[in-house]
């Protein structure tokens, strides 16, 4: 059990960096974009397409890792009130119900890629098919479903996953992602 | 009332411990297959939805105030702030207030501005003799600024989510967060009259090198919204360029950012970004079936039912608003009422920047309503106050948002001047 924690940990952090290197990747693209236009004055409009694209990866390549660290958004307060042993049944169904979520983006993004393929739909951008893009969505729900997966089992037998919140936090987690 | 029922489950579901991205993928998903047997073309609608240009400037928002938080640049705030108003009655609560408003710009997050901005304010201002209950009252309220004053993560989601420009709702939130400012201020210069300087305090430091080294942080928000203001950046592009001047600011200029920093920043606002879009794309599916089910119509002939007018709309919607914000984080709220409410504001000949704001200050309310209120538990870490007194402290300003609501709600064009002047023609 413990590999295999450590392993989905290992794939988890590392779709996390790659999304990471787009928000990077982004933010260079969007102030090369200003300096092209007002610099070179030769705006360059495939930016826009592209830095839409780094944002899909960024999203579904980052959201393992968030699921991993038990920083996606919802109630906590509610669950660090009912005591450990209700706490810890919350926190397998939280978890399964990513995996469901998971399993039905895998499905979902299969089917998208197949059809794209099929049809041979292309973006705006010559030689770039919709199907590339498509592709990162069974890619990072994957691996979401493979982090939540893990946690529900670690959880289910008695374990304490990576990050568990203790419910002693007196801080929450992530405020700029709840807009507060 | 279906509307509410399907809150009411959504709720229920996010209690029983979903996060909110899995509960607004499964609730719709398992309505749909209840309802009409099949399912919409999920994954073209997810990546569809997530692939949008405006939605770029989200995670660039999150990365500028990520950089400055880590920069540290509120020392400096916080030190021109008290320099200008220390000897003035009240002085060390104004600059306070001050320090929040300027830092609610930078980091565009009520809880970030109630954190950084009291850890240095909070032992200063009892330092000084401002009452207990004082000084955490106008960090708590000065807090909430955060997400009303521009830039703002939360109006950059209603802006896309209501498809409404981005520039006008930052104008828009300008005037209303300096008039909320003011009263914040106004109101602590009247209640805590009698903090002073203590004897033996060592002479401030003078007020002109204290400013220039804030200067430059003052410079961000002039920067991005001036950039905005006069056309010069679409919001996706002030957030990226407006990320780049952070950088700049505290890598260079105050040379707090580490490359630790950096690194730490850049994963923290890449999950940040992840955990909200994807919301986003669970919302879209939320949306659709809305759409399926005729709910937003039935909330129209509804609230025609009711009789119920512009003013009355607005006031049972924000009374709804902070109700819901007393469970519910900002986004979602946004992301669970706009779909279903656009029409009826569009029936009602409701502007949506205007509806934006209004919303905003419902949302800063609920930021500070107990039981469960972020600012007051960002207190009470820093504090180890108990959370009863704590408490207590906010009700004036609680007082205050409403009343500037209610101003809002009278005087419309508190909010809607400044982007008219910009050329908004809403």
């Amino acid at each position: 059990m413990k590999i295999l924690a450590g392993a989905v940990a290992w794939l988890s952090r590392i779709a996390g960096a790659v999304g990471s290197v787009a928000t990077v990747t982004c933010l260079v693209l969007i102030g090369w974009s200003v300096v092209a236009r007002y610099v070179f004055g030769a705006p360059q409009g495939w930016i826009d397409k592209v830095a839409g694209w780094l944002v899909v990866m960024l999203v579904l390549l980052a959201a393992p890792e968030a699921q991993r660290r038990f920083e996606h958004i919802g109630v906590d307060i509610a669950v660090a009130r009912i005591g450990p042993a209700w706490a810890r049944a919350a926190r397998i169904l939280g978890a399964l119900s990513v995996c469901a979520v998971a399993a039905i983006l895998v499905f979902a993004g299969l089917e998208a890629v197949a059809f794209s393929r099929m049809v041979g739909l292309m973006t705006d951008i010559e030689g770039v098919p919709e199907w590339w893009i498509q592709a990162i969505l069974p890619v990072g729900a994957a691996v979401l479903f493979l982090v939540a997966a893990v946690q529900a089992l670690v959880l289910a037998m008695g374990g304490t996953p990576d990050y568990l919140p203790t419910g002693n936090e007196e801080l929450p987690r992530d405020t700029l992602a709840r807009g507060e | 009332m279906l509307f509410l029922g399907l809150m009411a489950v959504l709720i229920g579901l996010l209690y029983l411990g979903l996060p909110m991205f899995a509960a607004l993928f499964l609730l719709p998903i398992g309505v749909l297959l209840a309802v009409e047997g099949g399912l919409p073309a999920l994954g073209e609608m997810v990546v569809g939805k997530l692939d949008g240009y405006l939605l770029v400037a989200i995670p660039l928002f999150m990365l500028m105030a990520h950089v400055m938080v880590r920069g540290r640049v509120v020392d400096d705030l916080y030190g021109a702030a008290f320099a200008m108003f220390r000897r003035v009655r009240g002085g060390v609560g104004i600059a306070t207030v001050l320090a929040c408003t300027i830092f609610a710009a930078i980091s565009g997050s009520s809880v970030a501005t109630a954190l950084t901005v009291g850890k240095i304010a909070i032992p200063q201002m009892l330092r000084y003799g401002m009452s207990r209950r004082g000084a955490f009252g106008v960090v708590a309220g000065g807090g909430t600024l955060g997400i009303l004053i521009p830039p703002s993560a939360p109006m950059v989601l209603y802006a896309y989510v209501t498809e409404t420009s981005v520039g006008a709702l930052f104008l828009a939130g300008l005037l209303p967060g300096l008039m909320m400012a003011a009263m914040f201020a106004g109101y602590v210069m009247i209640t805590e009259g009698r903090a002073r300087v203590p004897a033996g305090d060592p002479p401030p430091e003078a007020i002109l090198p204290v400013m220039a080294r804030a200067g430059w942080s003052l410079t961000l928000p002039v920067f991005v919204l001036g950039g905005i203001y006069m056309g010069v950046f679409t919001a996706t592009e002030a957030a990226g360029t407006g990320t780049l001047y952070a950088l700049f600011i505290a890598a260079v200029i105050y040379r707090t950012l580490t490359w630790r920093d950096l690194i730490a920043g850049m994963q923290e606002a890449t999950r940040t970004s992840s955990m909200l879009l994807l919301i986003i794309a669970g919302a879209a599916i939320y949306g659709y079936m809305l759409t399926k089910l005729g709910v937003p119509q039935k909330l129209t002939a509804e609230i025609a039912a009711l009789g119920l007018d512009r003013t009355g709309f607005l006031i049972a919607m924000m009374v709804l608003l902070f109700l819901l914000g007393l469970v519910l984080e900002s986004f979602s709220i946004i992301l669970l009422t706009m779909p279903a409410i656009l029409p009826a504001m569009a029936v009602l000949g409701i502007d949506k920047v205007w509806y934006g704001v209004l919303l905003t200050l419902s949302l800063e309310m609920a930021l500070i309503s107990p039981p469960v209120a972020m600012n007051l538990v960002v207190i009470k870490a820093i504090t180890g106050a108990p959370l009863a007194e704590v408490n207590r402290s906010i009700l004036p300003y609680m007082i205050m948002l409403a009343i500037g609501t209610g101003l809002l709600i009278a005087f419309p064009e508190i909010a809607l001047w400044l982007p008219r002047q910009a050329g908004y023609a809403g």
